[in-house]
């Protein structure tokens, strides 16, 4: 009998029984011999000039075996951006200070307690600056400019102008026009920032760090250390979170990087809960204005949208939600005339990049849109939606394939069971139901980094190590990557090994950026597999003297497919000890490049994503809808979110159990973000006050509402066996959904995300006065 | 300034040098290599580095080593028995899918363990409790209860 498929089976998560026993080990834990402990020195003020730095006593400290500082240490014209055009931030800077916390100098001595007296004998003059801590107010005539030669405070700006929309919504019945926030959130991740670096004097950097896209990220230190990135290698561990607050090159693996070379000793350079907080990244506020027109019948003429998006100090990553809303947006619903202008603003705060909940704001004005118009138009709401949602191989504006789509479906599945239609209007008092749907890419366009490469190498004893250069943050990646391995080849699971995330050892990959590890990285394994499972059938061929497509392989043998059990069959350790005895190892190789135009941005444009925003950005898109219950406190303005449904469209699920746990993630996530999570920075100091647990209130398990999650299992056609990010599409809605059920439950319409008790007490009580 | 304390630690008793200053965590983690408890918020806001002191779960973070002179800690280190045989508590967070990146998962499995030992047959809303001062970021916690709901059944099996 051939072996039963792996494909759609529930496997617990690789690495779990060591996280279980407490004994993986993570960057936080790891001592190496000789290490040195690395303090910074951090900016008081949100913007000033550097003056001057006096390091004297801090060196003459006993014990303290390196001091850096920007001025001195930092490489001119050493510079961190993830594309050339926002190439921004010196990872310490010798200039100018842009935000409460950036690094200006360092310390590393031989325990934590010497290296914080030696910062604290750090002495520097600062010349202060005005600074600006909103988007709205940094646009504004007049503003203090974060970076000198950035007018208007304006870090990149991107537009899709498709059709007429001016004329269109002119020409509609109905225009619609609301405008939306959303406040600066954080990760929270539980594991604090910690680099460690030892430099060898032949001119090498070895770091452990957390990062979950390696390459990138030793391109970044690259770029700002001033050597080739094949000095640095990044090897790989497991992290406590990531989120998308690991996706940039951080200050922290620089300056060990330098403090290092300078002493001849490994450095760890470890950041405390608050300078995590303040100096590691966030998630980019946003101002979002949407007009929609109408027809009577209910179809979509045209969309106008404006974002303006706050990057903090440096662009960062940020960019990249520059362009994520559009990506979201013109895939979910139809519109003929489309526009879309999104502007990056820099201001004096921590810096942000990019986050899984991605632009909620977004997906949410569309689910409160059609339940607004669907009263003034007579329609169902859910016959609005279904109406205008884009279907499978639909060209969208920016031009865009939507090769695979399930949201029709998944509206209709997530209210029917919910039982949206017999629950809506009739829950009582203060009680509510409401309905959202959100999508996700794999894989958007990353310039030659859209693509990776595998590699599988077989032992002489029959067990095989397949090398990726994508990392597992968590959701389960590593599980993947062998289940498909084990699936080509035949081969069990726990015979086959995992390399990963090495940049030594591993071929490029784009790692966990841009939801590529299914698509991309899975595929490449796949493909690597299969062309190493060739070889072996090759090999297996010759010993039984048959041409390889006649060889089968049951078990760890292989046999001639007629002859099945008859005669010779040869063991895989014999196969592989063949192919080393002809002096041809067995092997595979596989590389999957993402389906996306544009994939060279060597292209001599100043703005790449402003002039040249056309064509293929994506290669597959997951889909879902979220319903969510809820229950509003009129006293308090406590929203209690009690049951979600959630449907998601992620392909073929290729492990359920690890899916279902990643969307309970991306949901907490959500609500936490919709209800209670925002950052708050006191105008008189530019400091942020919100940088603990304890200020910053993410969910505890008293928060979670019953779930239910349910897959539709629409194949993708790129996908590996059909499947498709599966861990954050389905979830963006649900803010529109708490919105829609807050308005069911209370006449009332949010628009300001957090929706906080504070702001829904002053909504019911504008309610209350009309 | 330096004291001589005794710390018995999943069984083994330990006679240590250390400063005034030295919390648990950090007596732990640095002096007895036991890093299977995290330092995560380092301020008690997180449960991140939950410990069983003397039968109850307590933030290793907000106690000094010197108040623990003389008593018996349980990290998670201590939980598993011969040959890495993993306690209910940790095969069915393994089994559930609850840990991802498992950075918090230890101080949830002693929070877990020390309501487990007083109260073998808890509530869903108990186990929601005794868990509700540990912050997860990729769970969303469902899997988590139900890895819990399950030891405690597997473990009250057993009796």
């Amino acid at each position: 009998m051939s072996r039963e498929s792996l494909i759609g089976k529930s496997l617990p998560r690789i690495g779990s029984v060591d996280k279980a026993l407490g004994r993986a080990k993570y960057a936080t834990d790891m001592v190496l011999p000789g290490m040195l402990y690395a303090k910074m020195v951090r900016s008081p003020y949100p913007h000033a000039r550097i003056v001057s730095i006096d390091t004297s006593e801090a060196e003459k400290l006993p014990g303290v075996k390196a001091v850096v500082t920007g001025i001195n240490d930092t490489p001119r014209g050493g510079v961190f951006g993830i594309i050339a055009h926002t190439k921004d931030h010196i990872l310490m800077p010798y200039e100018k200070v842009r935000y409460v916390g950036e690094e200006v100098a360092a310390a590393a001595a031989i325990d934590e307690d010497t290296a914080e007296a030696a910062v604290e004998r750090i002495k520097v003059e600062y010349e202060q600056l005005p600074y600006v801590l909103n988007a709205e107010d940094a646009v504004k005539e007049g503003a203090p400019l974060v970076h000198d030669h950035r007018p208007g405070n304006l870090a990149a700006r991107y537009l899709v102008n498709e059709g007429d929309v001016e004329d269109a919504l002119k020409n509609s019945d109905y225009v619609w026009e609301k405008r939306f926030t959303c406040d600066v959130a954080s990760h929270g991740l539980p594991e604090p920032f910690t680099a460690i670096a030892s430099y060898e004097p032949s001119g090498k950097f070895n770091l452990w760090m957390q990062t979950q896209c390696p390459f990138q990220t030793r391109q970044g230190l690259s770029n700002c250390l001033k050597v080739p990135p094949s000095d640095i290698r990044l090897h790989s561990l497991p992290m406590g979170g990531a989120h998308g607050g690991r996706s940039d090159t951080p200050p922290g693996a620089f300056i060990a990087c330098l403090l290092s070379r300078k002493a001849g000793r490994p450095v760890q350079a470890k950041m405390s809960r608050e300078e995590v907080e303040d100096c590691m990244r966030d998630k980019a506020a946003k101002v979002w204005t949407i007009k929609v027109g109408f027809k009577k019948d209910g179809t979509i003429t045209g969309r106008d949208i404006r974002m303006l998006l706050e990057a903090g100090a440096y662009a960062s990553s940020a960019i990249v939600e520059l362009w994520v809303p559009l990506l979201i947006d013109e895939v979910l619903w139809r519109a003929p005339h489309y526009r879309y202008y999104a502007e990056l603003i820099y201001t004096n705060k921590t810096i942000s990049s990019m986050m899984r909940t991605r632009s909620h704001v977004g997906p949410m004005s569309m689910d409160v849109c059609f339940d607004q118009m669907s009263e003034v138009l007579g329609m169902d709401p859910i016959e609005l939606r279904l109406k205008n949602a884009v279907l499978p191989n639909e060209v969208v504006p920016s031009k865009s394939i939507v090769t695979s789509t399930g949201l029709r479906e998944s509206i209709v599945m997530a209210t029917e069971k919910a039982g949206w239609k017999e629950k809506r209007g009739k829950m009582g008092p203060n009680r509510g139901i409401g309905v959202g749907s959100g999508n996700m890419q794999s894989m958007f366009y990353m310039g030659f980094r859209s693509g990776s490469t595998s590699f599988i190498k077989f032992n002489d004893d029959g067990s095989c190590t397949v090398f990726t250069g994508n990392c597992d943050l968590g959701q389960g990646n590593q599980t993947m990557f062998t289940q498909i391995a084990s699936e080509e080849l035949g081969i069990d699971m726990k015979d086959i090994k995992l390399c990963y995330g090495d940049t030594e050892l591993c071929y490029q990959d784009p790692g966990n950026y841009s939801m590529s590890a299914t698509v991309i990285s899975a595929n490449a394994v796949k493909k690597a597999a299969q062309d190493a499972k060739r070889r072996l059938l090759e090999v297996a061929g010759d010993i039984l003297d048959v041409s390889w497509e006649e060889v089968e392989m049951r078990g760890k043998e292989f046999w001639v497919k007629r002859r099945i059990g008859k005669g010779r069959g040869v063991k895989i350790g014999e196969v592989c000890r063949t192919a080393f005895k002809r002096g041809k190892p067995i092997f595979g190789l596989g590389d999957y490049r993402a389906r996306v135009d544009y994939s060279d941005f060597s292209m001599d444009i100043k703005e790449p994503y402003h002039e040249k925003t056309y064509g293929q950005k994506v290669t597959a898109y997951s889909f879902g809808t979220t319903t969510a219950e809820v229950e509003v406190d009129p006293g308090t303005g406590k929203v209690k979110v009690e049951r979600i449904v959630a449907v998601n469209d992620c392909g073929t699920v290729l492990n359920p159990m690890l899916v279902t746990g990643n969307m309970h993630g991306q949901l907490n996530f959500m609500l936490g973000q919709g209800l209670t999570e925002r950052n708050v920075w006191d105008p008189k100091t530019g400091k942020k006050l919100t940088s603990s647990f304890r200020t910053y209130k993410v969910p505890t398990a008293n928060e979670i509402p019953h779930i239910e999650t349910y897959f539709l299992g629409i194949p993708d056609p790129d996908g590996p066996y059909g499947a498709k990010e599966g861990s954050l599409g389905f979830g963006c809605g649900l803010h529109g959904a708490i919105a829609n059920a807050i308005h069911d439950a209370t006449g009332v319409w949010p628009y300001e995300v957090p929706i906080t008790s504070d702001k829904m007490l002053k909504l019911l009580e504008e309610e209350g006065k009309k | 300034m330096k004291h001589d304390i005794e710390l018995k630690v999943n069984g083994e008793l330990y006679k240590l040098r250390i400063e005034t200053k030295r919390t648990l965590l950090e007596v732990l983690r640095e002096q007895l290599g036991l890093t299977g408890t995290k330092e995560m918020c380092n301020k008690g806001d997180c449960g991140g580095c939950t410990v069983i002191l003397d039968g109850r779960a307590i933030l290793a973070c907000m106690m000094l080593a010197l108040e623990a002179d003389g008593k018996e800690v349980v990290t998670i280190e201590g939980l598993a028995g011969e040959g890495y045989r993993l306690h209910p508590l940790q095969k069915a967070f393994v089994e559930f899918g609850a840990i991802q990146c498992g950075y918090c998962t230890p101080g949830f499995i002693m929070a877990a363990k020390a309501l487990l030992d007083k109260n073998p047959d808890p509530s869903e809303d108990q186990i929601k409790e005794s868990i509700s001062n540990n912050i997860c970021r990729c769970t969303g916690y469902v899997q988590i209860v139900e890895a819990i709901q399950a030891a405690a059944q597997e473990m009250g099996g057993a009796q």
